[in-house]
């Protein structure tokens, strides 16, 4: 029997939840690992003050952090524990202070037994239906040896799960306890980790339930634990029709015989200066006309300049931006894993319904981007976003000014679906710029290159340059000349 | 009455207040009484003071020499003794056994084999 997103209980964390396919399956028990500070308790404290707010009973289990530290924590991470349970197994200051040290007896047989009628009594009288135990593998010093140890887990496991709590349970696993008896005991497998890259999270099992794979980023500040689920283009398709969207200029959608399809990936090429912001920006503004929200991702210039220039050259960018249908978001050097900055895209195009994304520029995003895989990681983006309909663009700095001609010094063009192209050429011992399509996957299109210009009445964009030969090599020269 | 209840009664030595309070709980479950001497002084006051009790178990960890002294009075009493000794000790083994200990047990104990130990040792005394 398949089970329903309503049957399932939510992590507290969103993104989480959307990884398992809407939250965790109740009466089972689930197995949170990872090193020291990767998360643990953060994710037990969420997933049970989830609970709370939903009027559950839930009981926190501590056989490691006293009960105020925890209350202290959450509080600082905007979590409301008041109706949170807590048993607090946690040694107090006294048992150093007081010299509570004892060899006569091992911990097994002294502290087992008073431990589990405290954890019974509490469960008894609570039936909470979600149990939080942080960390489990401290069980282990009660045991007398390893199968004493599975023997009380399962048990124990079981004790919970028979009267329907959903249990999270930590583990610290070291090369020198390892917890792999745990991880066959557990129903479900949550694994935390801390590397080079950020924080990320993998689900390493669950039973019952499928749940989407990978390494997710995650991020833990003063809001919490948050994760970003790895972007499956292929779990995101919205019906839409792909017409084509006009860019304002009748020379240019001339060029492009008609204009850019949407759920099209078009790659604006040129070097440095050329023009292929202000060109994607004129796109923009003709579809804040239509009312259509527009968002772009600087990763290289500042938003201020970017309103500025608009000012200069009659695309009024600053009241784009009040009216809404313009967002310009900078984005900071290292600020984002790619997961991170797909759920930031995600929320303008499901929340906010953006029908034009521009991402300024792709060296900008491998460079800014903390993560593996960037290239598959833009692709993955690019696709989810033609699956949702959206016109994307997407800028190619191109090293040469002129000379021997390149759309992307990068290996991505497979990404592109259209490619238009501007050029630095020098004609007659003057510096100009042309314009160009390359490639456009949905129609035919405009083979010849038209003179491109920037003024302050905005993009200019000239006749087709059928009297100039040789321009791609950026040295043309006249026909009948 | 007084006889009945020092037949019951079990004298524990050790230095770790922790340990005696375990041992004393523990010996109290089997249905004993205990009679707790922490520190050398406690135990020569008993010894002088010649309180009546049937078994004496002695944690010698942290105890001087001045121990076996008492170790060796409480065997000129006839008063069975049990040793109980820091792990892994062969002096300690060895100068239990010569001060008059019936048994010489390790610590961490068991404690199922603690109470047999403790059974067996108040059988064998009529």
């Amino acid at each position: 029997m398949k089970t329903s997103i309503r049957d399932r209980l939510s992590t507290g964390v969103v993104g989480l939840d959307e990884i398992l396919y809407g939250g965790l399956l109740p009466g089972r028990a689930y197995l949170v690992r990872g090193g020291p500070g990767t998360g643990k308790t953060t994710l037990g404290l969420h997933f049970l003050a989830a609970g709370a707010r939903r009027g559950e009973q839930v009981l926190f289990i501590s056989l490691e952090e006293d009960e105020t530290r925890l209350r202290t924590d959450a509080a600082h991470i905007g979590l409301d524990l008041t109706h949170v349970n807590f048993l607090d197994l946690s040694p107090e200051s006294g048992y150093f202070a007081e010299v509570q040290a004892y060899d006569i007896f091992t911990p097994a047989e002294v502290e087992r037994e008073p431990i589990t009628n405290r954890i019974t009594e509490a469960v008894e009288r609570l039936a909470p239906t979600r149990v939080f135990l942080d960390p489990l593998t401290q069980f282990r010093y009660l045991a007398t040896d390893v199968f004493q140890f599975r023997k009380q887990v399962l048990s124990f496991l079981r004790f919970l799960t028979e009267r329907n709590a959903t249990v999270l349970f930590t583990s610290e696993n070291s090369a020198i306890t390892p917890d792999d008896d745990l991880q066959f005991m557990a129903d479900g497998i949550i694994d935390l980790a801390f590397d080079q890259y950020g924080r990320n999270l993998t689900i390493a099992k669950l039973r019952g339930s499928d749940f989407i794979s990978g390494s997710h980023s995650m991020k833990l500040d003063d809001s919490g634990m948050a994760v970003f689920p790895i972007l499956a283009p292929q779990r995101h398709r919205v019906a839409f029709n792909p017409e084509r969207i006009r860019s304002g200029l009748p020379e240019l959608d001339k060029l492009l015989h008609g204009g850019l399809e949407r759920g099209t990936v078009t790659f604006l090429s040129g070097p440095t200066g050329a023009g292929k912001t202000t060109l994607g920006l004129q796109f923009m503004k003709e579809g804040a006309l239509r009312g259509e929200r527009s968002v772009l991702f600087t990763l290289e210039e500042d938003v201020d300049i970017i309103l500025q220039r608009g000012e200069t050259i009659q695309i009024d960018a600053r009241a784009m931006t009040a009216q809404g249908t313009l967002v310009i978001e900078k984005i900071e050097p290292l600020q984002f894993t790619p997961d991170e900055f797909a759920q930031r895209v995600r929320q303008e195009v499901e929340q906010k319904h953006a029908r034009i994304v521009m991402i300024d520029s792709v060296s900008g995003y491998r460079l800014s981007m903390r993560g593996r895989d960037l290239v598959s990681q833009l692709h993955a983006l690019t696709k989810y976003l033609q699956n949702m309909g959206v016109a994307v663009l997407l800028t190619v700095e191109t090293a040469q000014l002129t000379g021997d001609f390149r759309v992307t010094e990068q290996e991505i063009s497979y990404l592109a679906d259209n490619i238009i192209f501007l050029r630095y050429l020098e004609i007659d011992g003057e510096l100009r710029k042309a314009i160009g399509v390359l490639k456009k996957r949905l129609s035919d299109f405009e083979k010849t290159l038209r003179e491109f210009a920037i003024t302050s009445d905005g993009i200019r964009i000239g006749p087709p340059l059928t009297d100039l030969r040789g321009i791609l090599t950026g040295t043309p020269s006249w026909i009948d000349k | 009455m007084a006889e009945r209840a020092a037949a019951d009664r079990l004298l524990i030595v050790g230095s770790n207040i922790r340990n005696q309070e375990l041992l004393a709980a523990f010996i109290e479950r089997l249905g004993y009484t205990t009679l707790r001497a922490d520190t050398l002084d406690a135990l020569t006051q008993i010894l002088d003071a010649a309180q009546p009790f049937r078994f004496a178990l002695v944690d010698v960890t942290g105890f001087d020499l001045a121990i076996w002294e008492c170790c060796a009075r409480l065997h000129a009493r006839d008063i069975p003794l049990l040793i109980i000794s820091p792990r892994q000790s062969v002096a300690v083994r060895r100068l239990g056994y010569a001060h008059g200990a019936q048994a010489v047990m390790e610590k961490p104990l068991i404690m199922r084999e603690l109470a047999d130990a403790i059974h067996n040792l108040l059988q064998a005394v009529p």
